[in-house]
């Protein structure tokens, strides 16, 4: 038996030094031929341009040369047999190579279990593990200590090369901390819902006299929105911003004032919000009800499944964020307002007890949270207004039951009355330390502003809870008076004592908030007229009434000598034609 | 599941473990045979690389014909496909935990070769399907077929009841490997523990670029796949073939410090409800098991009373810190290589070209990418835009996976630093791939089988 175990071990022996040997002969022919077809291919292709490319040329000046075209074709061929030759040699050697290797590493085996030397065999001396495991966790933390600078070191200078030289050198400016646009600029525009105070109340000269939107009569131009939206349009600078959304879909639309031309258009969108499943809104909410808010040289804007996003005024994007899936029977729709380079965000979900309602401030620049604070309410529809009394700003939020106002710098509230219930959608009023709340089913409230803490017994100037208020409509307050639009009539109430004052049917339904423009009240019907009338403690005296042509849900924007309207399907300017 | 407890030897009869065959080999015979290796490897690979080669470029006059698209591949192929699987770990199981047998496992790990590696081709594969999951749970819009989904879950599920079935005798990388390991070589703890990080590295960044879309670094830097299609590009035939020659020293180095897929399996296998364990009923501390695994799978004991673990309290007290300590880095870190991340995409690729060429700094001629993009509308806007959604994406996806990484290092280092007290010789249910060569070496084990034995001395491998 030994015998035949030493002569089989020598076979097996044989066996891998001849199968060895095979392999790497045939491995360096193999070798050899790749270098040549390496080589060769240079020359193949210059076969190809010298033989055939002066044949084909010859062709095309006599392309009806059957015996030209037959060389080709011959020619063709020979090139592609011997293309495939080559190929089918490599396969076969790769083939013959594999078996050659199973062969050696078979040999190889079975020579070491006859040599006996698969066997294990004890080493020297046992491994302490307690020693052995110092030294492993010494050098796994090593390890992980290079791998962290080692990363740091490769991405830690990573520069965005995808990035646009122009959008890199301006990205510097645009991170800028603490940069707000001067008042005067802000005044001078119309950058939030219901324009720079977010009260609706502005001086605006050169605005036009009347218009058809039918007619075409001081229409200066009217552009078609791709994308729904119930939100309000926003005026800086000869650009015009809104917004549009669907289930699916959400943009940014930047457009020029003097064409009406879509300069831009800007995608929105996060990966938690493009995952998510869409909310559930009304139609008349639809996805993008919020109103954006600029500063001039961004663009911030939120839509009904939580996404915000922040554009440079170029249309460029910025930041984009999810703040969780939106919780709301309606659709979330408070619009966005700014204090210095904060934009605040009023986002109330679900009920009270969910606790997911909170009002966050985030960087405009970069829409980091720069604060967040919860808030004990459910889901609301009120914008927020950001006022100043006594050199204290003052973030005016209502919800059911909360009338809240907060400190813009770090998000503390500052006082609070329990006043409200129901679904709280109308946004408030303030004049002159003021601040007036109102919703339907509830009550019309005046506070006054310079309280802490909670002051329902002790700063609510007056409150009314015997008629309708209105359930959408924002209030208009010009410090002698207070006006509601409710379900077609408008109201009025004296602001310092809250005795009703007149109220007029308009025979019309409304869901823009009203203004007050150069004095005159403005109200735009669902039907798309405006109506504009004076009124004072006596009554409404209307003026005008300036068709459209389309519906409207949005309120409308205001520019020296312009006003836009969002109807359902476009945004209208409307200005004298000679401007 | 294991043999009838045999009556237990006296240890005074016998302390020789050595087999009678034992001769080293001759020094020169060694030389030869590496020299050998090395030239049969290194001639191999330029063979395999045919598609290298390019067909003749025909043009002018020649109208191209209509192009047929073939039919798609008979579902009944990747059905046939999870059920060699499934069998396939079921036959794994069944032989590395009951059978105990490692020819089975040898025979087993020959056909799982033979069938997924040459006659599929390395594809579907468990490892990349790591990949498809990632970007079908990232991305709605990509529709994972249900094979893939078998094929990531199955081996996953096994492990967690069984341990590393798929890897005993089902993959085909561990199976090549392990085939050609002729003469294995230990690598130290101090070394090995370490490189097993690799794993956890490469699966954090495949599922980052996979899950944004961007590619599959799985499938593309599979080293094996070339010699399976017996062919491939040159990088990834040389990987294959430079790991195969490791292989034959060092068992299984992709599978312990590359293999993605691995990585997760022994992290299920750590919870696996059955596990190979190296001694039928008594261990007597020879050694043998551990010499013989050339994994460094079995860890000697640390201490005589297992009910008394020294390590306890500093173990707890370096998870609760080093966790959200690790986590928190990684993934601050993970964030960082996220948004780097996006120069590999292929959205990224083209905007920084496009930002090339706009600056004037792109050499001629345009790639073809830019080309396709400017004929295409050349639209700056969407292509800023899908970088930006691109940037989002991959920042969160980066922090994610990086913290994940990092707690997984955390965890990894304290088990390596503060190992569990054991008495006898065991086995590591994450790094074992139940290749069952230490069942043969046990001489209890062989004792079971009715081989003859030299039974070693209680504690013979300490003295």
């Amino acid at each position: 038996m030994p015998d035949k175990r030493s002569s089989l071990l020598v076979a097996t022996r044989r066996v891998a030094i001849v199968a060895g040997f095979f392999c790497a002969v045939l491995g360096g022919l193999l070798w050899f031929n790749s270098t040549r077809l390496q080589r060769e291919d240079e020359t193949f292709r210059l076969v190809e341009a010298e033989r055939l490319a002066p044949l084909k040329a010859q062709l095309r000046e006599d392309p009806t040369n059957a015996e030209l075209k037959q060389r080709i074709r011959e020619l063709d061929q020979q090139l592609r047999l011997e293309y495939f030759r080559r190929e089918s040699l490599a396969a076969r050697g790769g083939y013959v190579l594999l078996g050659g290797a199973v062969c050696f590493i078979a040999a190889l085996h079975l020579g070491r279990h006859l040599h006996g030397t698969r066997d294990p065999v004890l080493s020297a001396k046992p491994e302490d593990r307690r020693k052995a495991a110092t030294l492993a966790g010494s050098a796994v933390a090593g390890t992980l200590a290079v791998l962290l600078g080692m990363t740091i070191a490769m991405v830690g200078g990573h520069t965005r090369q995808w990035l646009p030289a122009v959008a890199e050198d301006t990205e510097p400016t645009l991170e800028v901390e603490e940069w707000w646009p001067e008042p005067e600029a802000w005044s001078a525009n119309w950058p939030r819902f219901r324009g720079p105070d977010g009260g609706g109340v502005v001086e605006m000269p050169g605005l036009p006299e009347s218009w058809d939107g039918e007619s075409g009569e001081h229409v200066l131009w009217k552009t078609e929105i791709p994308l729904p939206g119930e939100n309000s349009p926003l005026v800086w600078d000869g650009m015009v911003f809104l917004t549009g959304a669907t289930e699916t879909e959400r943009a940014i639309y930047g457009i020029d004032a003097a064409t009406g031309e879509i300069r831009w258009t800007t995608p929105v969108s996060t990966p938690q919000g493009s995952r998510g499943e869409p909310p559930e809104v009304m139609e008349e909410t639809g996805f993008a009800a919020p109103t954006a808010v600029t500063d001039g040289l961004r663009v911030v804007a939120m839509f009904a499944n939580g996404e915000i996003a922040g554009v440079s005024t170029d249309g460029s994007p910025l930041w984009a964020r999810h703040l969780g899936a939106a919780d709301n029977l309606y659709g979330h729709a408070t619009s966005l307002a700014m204090w210095r380079d904060r934009v605040i965000v009023v986002y109330d979900r679900g009920r009270a007890e969910d606790g997911l309602s909170r009002i966050l401030a985030l960087d405009a620049a970069t829409g980091e949270t720069r604060w967040s604070t919860d808030r004990p309410v459910p889901a609301s529809w009120v914008s927020p207004m950001v006022i100043e009394h006594e050199g204290q700003a003052q973030i005016l939020t209502a919800a059911n039951p909360w009338i809240i106002a907060y400190d813009p710098a770090d998000g503390s509230e500052l006082w609070k009355v329990e006043a409200m219930s129901g679904d709280v959608a109308p946004s408030p009023a303030y004049h002159d330390g003021v601040a007036y709340f109102s919703s339907d089913g509830s009550c019309l409230i005046a506070i006054r502003v310079d309280g802490r803490g909670e002051v329902s017994n002790s700063h609510v100037l007056w409150k009314r809870d015997e008629d309708d208020y209105p359930d959408i409509c924002s209030l208009l307050g010009d410090g002698e008076r207070i006006y509601t639009l409710v379900f077609g009539r408008l109201f009025a109430y004296d602001a310092k004592t809250g005795e009703a004052l007149w109220d007029q049917d308009l025979e019309d339904d409304f869901q823009a908030s009203p203004c007050l423009v150069n004095g005159r009240l403005w109200l735009l019907t669902m039907e798309g007229e405006m109506i504009i009338g004076e009124a004072d403690a006596e009554g409404f005296r209307e003026v005008a009434r300036h068709p459209l042509g389309e519906e409207i849900g949005a309120s409308p924007a205001f520019a020296p000598g312009r006003i836009y309207l969002r109807g359902r399907e476009h945004l209208y300017a409307i200005g004298s034609n000679e401007d | 599941m294991k043999a009838e407890r045999q009556k237990r030897p006296k240890a005074s009869e016998s302390r020789d473990l050595r087999p009678s065959t034992f001769r080293p080999s001759t020094p020169g015979g060694r030389i030869a045979l590496f020299w050998i290796l090395v030239s049969l490897v290194i001639g191999a690979l330029p063979a395999l690389g045919i598609e290298r080669f390019p067909p003749p470029d025909f043009s002018g006059g020649h109208e191209i014909p209509e192009t047929v698209v073939p039919a798609s591949q008979a579902r009944t192929q990747a059905w046939v496909d999870v059920a060699a699987l499934a069998l396939g770990l079921g036959l794994a199981s069944w032989i590395s935990l009951r059978l105990r047998s490692r020819k089975g496992l040898v025979i087993l790990s020959i056909a799982a070769l033979a069938y997924f590696g040459f006659w599929r081709q390395g594809c579907v594969c468990a490892i990349g399907s790591v990949q498809n999951v990632a970007l079908g749970l990232a991305d709605p819009g990509y529709a994972v077929p249900l094979a893939v989904i078998a094929f990531f879950s199955l081996p996953l599920i096994v492990a967690l009841v069984w341990g590393r079935g798929f890897c005993a005798g089902v993959c085909p990388h561990g199976a090549i490997q392990e085939l050609v390991l002729i003469k294995p070589h230990k690598v130290p703890h101090w070394l090995d523990q370490p490189l097993r990080l690799l794993p956890w590295i490469y699966l954090s960044l495949a599922l980052l670029l996979a899950a944004t879309g961007g590619l599959f670094i799985i499938c593309k830097y599979d080293p094996f796949v070339g010699i399976f299609r017996m062919g491939g590009p040159r990088g990834m035939l040389l990987l294959g073939g430079g790991l195969l020659v490791l292989s034959m020293f060092v068992g299984r180095p992709y599978c312990r410090w590359l293999c993605p897929y691995g990585a997760l399996l022994g992290l299920l296998s750590r919870v696996s409800r059955f596990r190979p364990s190296v001694t039928p009923d008594h261990c007597s501390r020879c050694r043998l098991c551990e010499t013989a695994c050339p994994y460094g799978a079995i860890h000697p004991p640390t201490t005589d009373e297992p009910s008394r673990d020294p390590d306890a309290r500093p173990r707890a007290l370096a998870l609760v810190l080093l966790i959200p300590l690790s986590a928190l880095l990684f993934g601050w870190l993970g964030g960082k290589v996220g948004l780097a991340s996006v120069a590999w995409h292929p959205t990224g690729e083209l905007a920084s070209q496009v930002t090339m060429a706009e600056a004037g700094t792109l050499p001629e001629p345009a790639p073809d990418e830019i080309t396709a993009w400017r004929q295409a509308g050349a639209d700056r806007p969407a292509l800023s835009t899908a970088v930006f959604v691109l940037e989002q994406r991959s920042l969160f996806l980066g922090r994610l996976f990086g913290a994940a990484f990092g707690v997984v290092a955390a965890l990894h280092l304290v088990r390596v630093r503060f190992p569990q007290a054991t008495a006898d010789y065991v086995t590591d249910p994450a790094d074992c791939v139940s290749c069952a060569r230490c069942f043969t070496a046990c001489p209890y084990e062989r004792l079971r089988r009715g081989e003859a034995v030299n039974l070693p001395v209680e504690g013979g491998g300490r003295a």
